[in-house]
């Protein structure tokens, strides 16, 4: 009986993940892409209706269609107009795409998060809550609701694809676009549909979701996120396997409350396994599952990351580029102190941006997951730091983080893309929730700064000057990873894997030493971001927070420039310490991003054709090329034949 | 001498064999070509001998050795050089620096030495070899251009230089000439024979019937996964199997 009624319960959740793996699946397939923003459109959503119906105290029934049936599909459209549509126009790469959910994402949480603060909001219920009794097992009456839902939608859909005209096209343009757009289907109103679609299932999500938990920008939209598990269970193709899926983990989820373990320990570990259900089934599904395909290729192609041009910048400029860097990162050492506790951020978090540039602009690798190495870097220094001095505990923190970033290097030898993007986004979430969340790795942490050859540096200018070497040696390796043989050899796998693999490149062991070192250089970053704070803060450190938005911002200062890296650094702090709210940078960040397609390279590559030296003129107007003797023989003859 | 050789290989997908019991040699010091109609299996048998694709049957043999279960950078290590159809070139690496990973990857390098920013012990050894490469295939006017800025053919004259580096014994060539104008079909046509004059092994994937007529020694020639003919251009030319399967219905 027991089983039973818990496997109701299961079915509430289980649901509402179905919901939403609906609509990721709607866009993927209408759209080709995968909408990471969707934990977004949920988030958002759920904000507009507490806001009308918890906070206005709109009655139901206007607040309810308001939000869900026009609100969310509007945001879906908004998107696909603003940003998507122009993408798909130029047949922009997958990886693009990605990167611009990335930034609307971005953009939306830090909307919410600037409009409605971090605090926890409680959230009207949509639904009745009654307790019904059902074949004599007690049910809430939402769990039915969500279940009903969950069954129409399919039935709805499956009528939809099958018997209408509209369905039609929209399985023509899932086959073949192009072949689509020759026969008379408007693809742009199928895209646009499947946005409008898919954002709506994300409201409806978020609006289910939010009561059951607390309202925050980042709690709200990480479980939305961790929703991905589904589509990629059901291999981002068939909605009945992705419904079914999601009703078992409901259900699954639900059943481990039965378990009761006697050791302590096991039962906390087994109550995380339990809450976190979904995170652990895509990792899972993400390593388990063989030869996932995307849709319209493959976004594995990260040069587009990078500038293109190689355009060689005159000796002055980049003088000039040197000095200004060294003047503001040596200005805070005159700041008054409050200022200066702010400054310390910058170093720390410029090594940790410059390890996400080695991994993506340097090798093409994409990280959605950085918040973990950062994140375990400081959690190890905090905790050897209690047992050995500081400084080998922070070198111990950088081998440790380097550790776990070569097991998960692991995976990234055959996964490229999307599925590269999720897998480091599910190890992200894993670490975050079995470590970063569990009192037991973070409780009772005491953070010092350490002290050199008997010289304290406690002292906040001392300790800047301290991250700031730290910054200088981590950018000599970084300049390594450019330059000379090892760079050549990163950029060669980066803009070609079979070019790299046909000069006899070994890949596998190139991608696990640059996982390895990036995640020893983010490391070294989330120890020094512990030290400067004084405290080890997990939401420092939380997916969406952290992650996300940095990789984001990496991206948006220039992917391949590590000068980006620092810079986006310096700004990101700053407009957090400006603006007194922290989240307040996540909106430039995520309105650059939506720009990245007018400026490739990121704003590096903007100040780089500043300060390149003007293009030499074309071939054909200087001198034409010597020709060697057998270019000179192979000219003769076609002059002898033309003239025969 | 044999340098490249498949025996008996098998390549199947679902319940298509693309390749079926198909036996191919690469003599050391001669061009190879592989002919056949679209369909035919050659870009399959191709990439089976490149390693990027597995055999279900049969063996692969370099100089003697079996190579058949080695990844296509073993192979690559092991002496085999190759240019794409699909162009792959390091797009945002100079036509220089491209050329130098190849020249560089002939030795494996310290990964560590690299992080520690030491130069490499082969490093003057390396651009000798690409400078030799750049004069040998004119490519000293393009050579501090982005490679992914030139036409098709400097592309592919750009992957050849890149194999070139490597100094392989065996050379694969998929469509080397799609792209390419008759100048420049005439000039790799020239630089074939003389790689091949030094004893290197050139084997080409090829549509351009007259390239293949007026540069390979051998002929294989090939139709629904099965080897039709080989033998000398003319022989094969003449073959009446080969004139039904391919020359008679695709005038050259």
């Amino acid at each position: 009986m027991l089983a039973l009624q818990l496997a109701a319960a299961g079915l509430a959740f289980g649901s509402i993940a179905a919901l939403s793996g609906i609509g990721l699946l709607i866009t993927y397939r209408a759209t080709g892409v995968f909408n990471l923003a969707h934990g977004g459109f949920a988030m958002l959503v759920a904000y507009l209706y507490w806001q009308t119906a918890g906070v206005w105290h709109w009655p139901v029934w206007v607040a309810a269609p308001l939000c869900l049936a026009i609100a969310g599909p509007l945001l879906g459209v908004a998107a696909y107009v603003a940003v998507f549509r122009p993408l798909q126009r130029r047949a922009a790469a997958p990886a693009e795409s990605l990167v611009a959910t990335l930034g609307v994402f971005v953009l939306l949480v830090g909307v919410a998060a600037v409009l409605w603060g971090l605090q926890g909001r409680r959230a009207p219920s949509l639904l009745p809550t009654r307790r019904l009794v059902i074949a004599g097992a007690g049910v809430r009456s939402d769990a039915v609701v969500d279940l009903a839902a969950v069954a129409v939608t399919l039935a709805v859909l499956w009528w939809v694809t099958t018997r209408t005209q509209i369905g039609i096209r929209v399985r023509a343009v899932v086959a073949d676009r192009r072949l689509a757009e020759l026969s008379r289907v408007d693809a742009d109103r199928v895209a646009a549909l499947g946005w409008a679609a898919g954002a709506g299932f994300a409201g409806l999500t978020g609006v289910l979701l939010a009561p059951q938990l607390s309202l925050t920008p980042y709690g709200l939209t990480l479980v939305v996120l961790e929703t991905f598990a589904i589509p990629v269970v059901a291999r981002l193709s068939s909605l009945p396997v992705a419904v079914g899926a999601a009703l078992l983990i409901g259900i699954g989820q639900s059943e481990l409350a039965q378990v009761h373990l006697h050791s302590t320990d096991w039962a906390s570990a087994l109550q995380s396994v339990q809450s976190n259900a979904l995170a652990l089934v895509l990792l899972a599904a993400l390593l388990v599952l063989p030869r996932l395909h995307e849709l319209g290729g493959d976004a594995g192609s990260a040069t587009t990351f990078a500038s293109r041009r190689i355009r060689a910048r005159t000796p002055t400029w980049r003088w000039l580029e040197r000095a200004l860097a060294a003047v503001l990162l040596l200005s805070p050492l005159l700041y008054p102190s409050e200022v200066l506790r702010d400054a310390q951020r910058v170093p720390a978090l410029a090594l940790v941006f410059v390890s996400i540039v080695v991994l993506t602009g340097y090798g093409g690798q994409v990280s959605l997951g950085h918040g973990a190495y950062a994140g375990l870097g400081a959690l190890f220094f905090a905790r050897l730091s209690g047992s050995i001095s500081e400084v080998p505990a922070l070198l111990c923190a950088m081998v440790a983080a380097g550790l776990v970033g070569l097991m998960t290097g692991y995976p990234a030898i055959r996964r490229r893309g999307l599925f590269l993007a999720l897998t480091t986004f599910a190890v992200g979430v894993t670490v975050s929730r079995f470590v970063f969340q569990e009192p037991a790795f973070t409780s009772g942490l005491q953070v010092h700064r350490p002290a050199v050859l008997g010289m304290s540096l406690a002292g906040d200018r001392a300790f800047y000057a301290f991250e700031l070497v730290c910054l200088l040696a981590g950018l000599l390796v970084v300049r390594n990873l450019r330059s000379g043989r090892l760079g050549r050899a990163l950029v060669a796998m980066r803009d070609s894997e079979d070019g790299a693999r046909a000069v006899g490149i070994n890949l596998r062991a190139l991608k696990v030493f640059l996982f390895t070192v990036s995640a020893a250089l983010a490391g070294l970053g989330g120890g020094l971001l512990a030290q400067a704070t004084l405290a080890f803060d997990p939401n420092d450190f939380d997916p969406v927070a952290s992650s996300l938005f940095w990789f984001t911002a990496v991206v948006v200062f220039g992917a391949d420039s590590a000068a980006g890296g620092v810079a986006a650094a310096g700004l990101v702090v700053a407009v957090g310490a400006l603006s007194g709210t922290a989240e307040a940078a996540l909106v430039p960040v995520g309105v650059l991003a939506l720009l990245l397609g007018r400026m490739p390279g990121g704003l590096a590559g903007v100040v780089r054709g500043l300060g390149a030296r003007p293009p030499r003129p074309a071939v054909p107007s200087a001198a034409p090329p010597a020709l060697s003797a057998t270019g000179r023989a192979a000219r003769n003859r076609i002059t002898a034949r033309a003239g025969a | 001498m044999t340098a490249l050789q498949a025996r008996d290989v098998v390549r199947r997908f679902g319940g298509l064999t693309a390749v079926d019991e198909v036996d191919l040699t690469a003599e050391a010091g001669q061009i190879t070509a592989l002919i056949g109609p679209n369909g035919a299996g050659k870009s399959t048998l191709f990439a089976c001998l490149a390693g990027t694709e597995t055999v279900d049957a049969g063996r692969v043999l370099l100089d003697g050795d079996d190579v058949t279960r080695l990844s296509p950078e073993a192979r690559a290590q092991r002496g085999i050089g190759r240019t794409f159809q699909r162009l792959a070139v390091f797009a945002t690496l100079t036509v220089a620096d491209n050329l130098l990973v190849g020249a560089e990857s002939r030795r494996t390098g310290s990964l560590a030495r690299g992080l520690l920013g030491l130069p490499s012990a082969s490093a003057r050894h390396d651009r000798d070899r690409v400078e030799e490469v750049i004069a040998l295939l004119d490519l000293e006017g393009v050579r501090d251009q982005s490679a992914g800025t030139l036409s098709t053919g400097g592309q592919r004259m750009v992957e050849l230089g890149r194999a070139l580096c490597r100094d392989p014994r065996v050379l694969l060539l998929d469509e080397p000439a799609s792209g390419l104008d008759t100048e420049e079909t005439d000039r790799l046509q020239v630089v074939l024979r003389g790689l091949a004059a030094d004893g290197m092994a050139v084997l080409l994937v090829e549509h351009d019937i007259s390239l293949v007529l007026g540069a390979a020694d051998v002929v294989y020639a090939m139709a629904a996964g099965r080897m039709l003919a080989h033998g000398t251009p003319e022989q094969v030319r003449s073959d009446p199997t080969v004139r039904s399967a391919y020359l008679d219905r695709e005038p050259a």
